[in-house]
């Protein structure tokens, strides 16, 4: 009987190495692009970052320079201030707008799935070339968006070449590619038990006092993963300043977004090294601004379990 | 750890937090991952004559050359041409890109900018011993001046491909309406005219109409290399350092200056909320009587307005400002670990010297740079262009000063006086400000080893 245990033991465990072998086997196109498109050159930019490195030449050790070089250097600071005002308005913006419009769709509408792919084609186009160019275009001196201003009786000029105002362009773009978060708000808002809305609205709470005391506890969670998510892609976003700034962040560095700058230091200006310890910056800017958010959800985000 | 938990016993929680993890892996690091060295792979060695042929420009360009290669092709079976194109900017990052890679294309075109980069790091094949008939590349018809460019440290890297430098155009009809003479070489409006002229273009065609743009916010550097030719200086000194004074930069922004405060150039917002070249440039948005630019777009322009363009020298390279005259070409190169030299060679001389592929090509790239070849295709090009090659023949063959090339770290500092000039021009910085930074931070990081 042991004997037969044993065998079967045995059998069962080479099954296993050999599920192992077939699992690592398919899980290795994933392994080796992780570690070659991914680690090795992040390891590499890790190093670079502490060099001088022009693109074409050899990299020469400068220790922390790179980093030093950032506190005088006024573009940086300028990319800085532009990227940090982009996401700390664009984002909070944007999920307000997509929360509220899930919030509409959530009352039964009909058609919602026609609503629903609607509003989310912006998310799509968003960051490509061709809603950049529309963009640039709308907010010209001679586009749609002034004409209707001024059909109100409000004057402005173009608020893409403005620099007081080209920034405010690149916003409201943002904001108006709401569909992604929008559709995961709304997937959240179908999950939270219609019992408890129920409940509270026999309590006698009104609509604002059931949204803000049942809905959005019981929604923390999806917002927390909303704003992770937007944090992070609008430190960033790059397209739609490139192309409505023509690669330069102008006007007057007023779209320098930092991804843009890093852009130009190292394809442009050749400083694949000073390039590195920028994208370190942001790389450790994200991670903290992340760990902080994760931090601060214990106080504020309710999970059910 | 938690990677080992069953898929059903994930909660809400640990899902968020998995994701919100990753999501801040997959979106933070791409940045990280594009600074990284990447080693592109070479095309691999290969037995039949396979060539990579990269150059930037139009739709328009794309066809003609894809045209020209098949030629080449059909003329030489054994040597098939890809052509790989882009606009400038792109190809420019890729040519950088595949310079780290040592990956760069058999034979394409470079700029002034990159030529002293590519020339540092050992890219780019030293052409000068292939030069010459039966060597490689026949030189015949090409002028000291117009190798001139792709040369340097006494060596020859580059061949000029098409000819073509800046250029004034203007809508005739708006000259002939104002009262204005058309100037051609030898002549040229001086500076002070060209002021006095755009300021009463906007006094006679009012408040929404303009006399220029302003090639400083339009991005060109070169007018003001031209300012500073005429007056006996450069951009770029012989050991690579400013070629300018501090009092000719304040001269020359001042100048700018008074065109903006009088009104006689485009308001920089209303220039620059488009492109401001070809379909964008103000000139053809109607916006102005002159657009600032390079004089081979001839063609491109009056394609894009049905009022009749005519071309004129910049202002001061008339006259007695003739030697001033400079020609920034676009250039060729061969790459120097090419696999198949003679072959490139042989593309490369095709590009350079055959009547048939400049006729295919015109004057989109610039002029041919031989007189011969462009007396060749002088009978089938269109009037635009035929104005094109007269305005470009005369700088071909004026006597000039030599261009001088500047450092590795020149086009970097071109495109960082340029978004000075930019900020000046939205009053975010002085005159005194602009120069101060030109001679002092940018000027340092020219000159950084």
């Amino acid at each position: 009987m042991a004997l037969i245990n044993e065998v079967q033991q045995a059998a069962r465990g080479r099954a296993r190495g050999r599920r192992s072998r077939i699992a690592y086997l398919f899980l290795l196109p994933w392994i080796a692009g992780v570690l070659l498109i991914t680690l090795v050159p992040m390891v590499t930019s890790l190093y670079l970052s502490f060099t001088d490195y022009r693109l074409g030449t050899s990299p020469r050790f400068t220790g922390l320079e790179n980093y030093r070089r950032m506190f005088s250097d006024p573009d940086f600071l300028a990319a800085a201030g532009v990227t940090a005002k982009y996401v700390f308005i664009s984002v909070p913006l944007q999920l307000t707008f997509a929360l509220a419009i899930a919030v509409l769709l959530n009352q039964g509408v009909r058609g919602l799935a026609i609503y629903r792919s609607v509003y989310y084609l912006p998310s799509l186009l968003g960051g490509s070339v061709a809603v950049a160019v529309l963009w640039r275009q709308l907010f010209s001196s001679t586009g749609l968006v002034p004409e209707l201003a001024g059909k109100l009786g409000i004057q402005m000029g173009s608020w893409i070449s403005e620099p007081a105002h080209a920034l405010d362009t690149l916003i409201i773009l943002h904001v108006w590619t709401f569909g992604s978060p929008m559709i995961i708000f709304l997937a959240g808002l179908r999950q939270i038990p219609e019992e408890l809305v129920e409940a509270a609205k026999v309590d006698g709470a009104g609509a604002w006092r059931r949204f803000t005391s049942v809905i959005l506890p019981l929604l923390s969670p999806v917002v927390f993963f909303n704003l992770i998510l937007q944090l992070i892609g609008s430190f960033q976003a790059f397209t739609q300043a490139y192309i409505i700034s023509a690669g330069t962040g102008g006007p007057a560095n007023s779209t320098l977004f930092y991804t843009l700058y890093l852009f130009v230091t190292g394809f442009k200006n050749f400083e694949m090294g000073y390039a590195s310890a920028l994208a370190w910056i942001l790389f450790v800017v994200i991670g903290m601004l992340t760990a902080i958010n994760f931090v601060a959800a214990r106080y504020w985000v309710h999970y059910e379990d | 750890m938690a990677m080992s938990v069953p898929l059903s016993r994930l909660s809400r929680r640990s899902v968020l937090r998995l994701a919100g993890g990753l999501g801040a892996a997959a979106v933070a690091g791409p940045a990280l991952v594009a600074c990284g060295d990447s080693s592109g792979s070479g095309s691999g060695p290969s037995k039949s004559a396979s060539l990579r042929f990269m150059f930037w420009g139009s739709d328009d360009r794309v066809k003609r050359f894809q045209k020209a290669s098949t030629a080449f092709t059909d003329k030489n079976p054994t040597i098939k041409v890809s052509p790989e194109f882009g606009d400038i900017d792109a190809i420019e990052t890729k040519i950088t890109v595949a310079m780290s890679g040592k990956n760069l294309p058999d034979v394409f075109w470079v700029t002034s900018d990159l030529l002293p980069q590519l020339v540092a790091g050992g890219h780019v094949m030293d052409l000068t011993s292939h030069l010459g008939a039966g060597k490689g590349i026949a030189d015949a018809g090409f002028s000291d001046a117009i190798k001139a460019p792709g040369r340097l440290d006494g060596k020859q890297y580059a061949m000029t491909h098409g000819l073509q430098s800046i250029g004034l155009f203007a809508k005739k009809n708006v000259l002939d309406e104002v009262g204005i003479p058309v100037k051609n070489y030898p002549d040229s409006y001086t500076w002070d005219e060209y002021a006095q002229i755009s300021a009463k273009i906007h006094s006679a065609k009012g408040d929404k109409f303009f006399g220029t743009d302003d090639p400083n916010t339009g991005g060109a550097a070169d007018w003001f290399g031209a300012y500073a030719r005429q007056h006996d200086q450069d951009m770029w000194a012989e050991n690579g350092d400013l070629g300018f004074t501090k009092d000719l930069m304040t001269e020359w922004l001042n100048y700018w200056k008074n065109l903006r405060d009088t009104k006689a150039s485009v308001p920089t917002a209303l220039a620059l909320e488009q492109n401001p070249y070809f379909e964008g440039a103000p000139m053809i948005r109607g916006l102005a009587a002159y657009h600032m630019r390079n004089s081979n777009q001839m063609l491109e322009l009056q394609g894009l307005t049905k009022d009749a363009l005519v071309l004129m020298p910049c202002p001061g390279n008339g006259g007695a400002g003739t030697k001033a005259i400079a020609l920034s070409p676009n250039m060729l190169c061969v790459a120097a670990n090419t696999k198949n030299p003679d072959a490139a060679l042989k593309f490369a001389d095709y590009l350079l010297n055959d009547v048939d592929r400049a006729k295919i090509i015109g004057t989109t790239i610039g002029a041919p740079p031989t007189q011969t070849v462009r007396d060749a295709i002088a009978t089938s090009v269109t009037p635009a262009e035929k104005q094109f090659l007269t305005y470009i023949g005369f700088e071909a063959g004026a006597k000039t000063r030599p261009v001088r090339g500047g450092l590795a770290t020149s086009g970097a500092f071109s495109s960082d006086m340029v978004k000075a000039w930019k900020n000046l021009a939205y009053d975010k910085a002085s005159i005194q400000q602009t120069v101060d930074l030109i001679f002092g931070d940018l000027r340092t990081k020219l000159l950084k080893k």
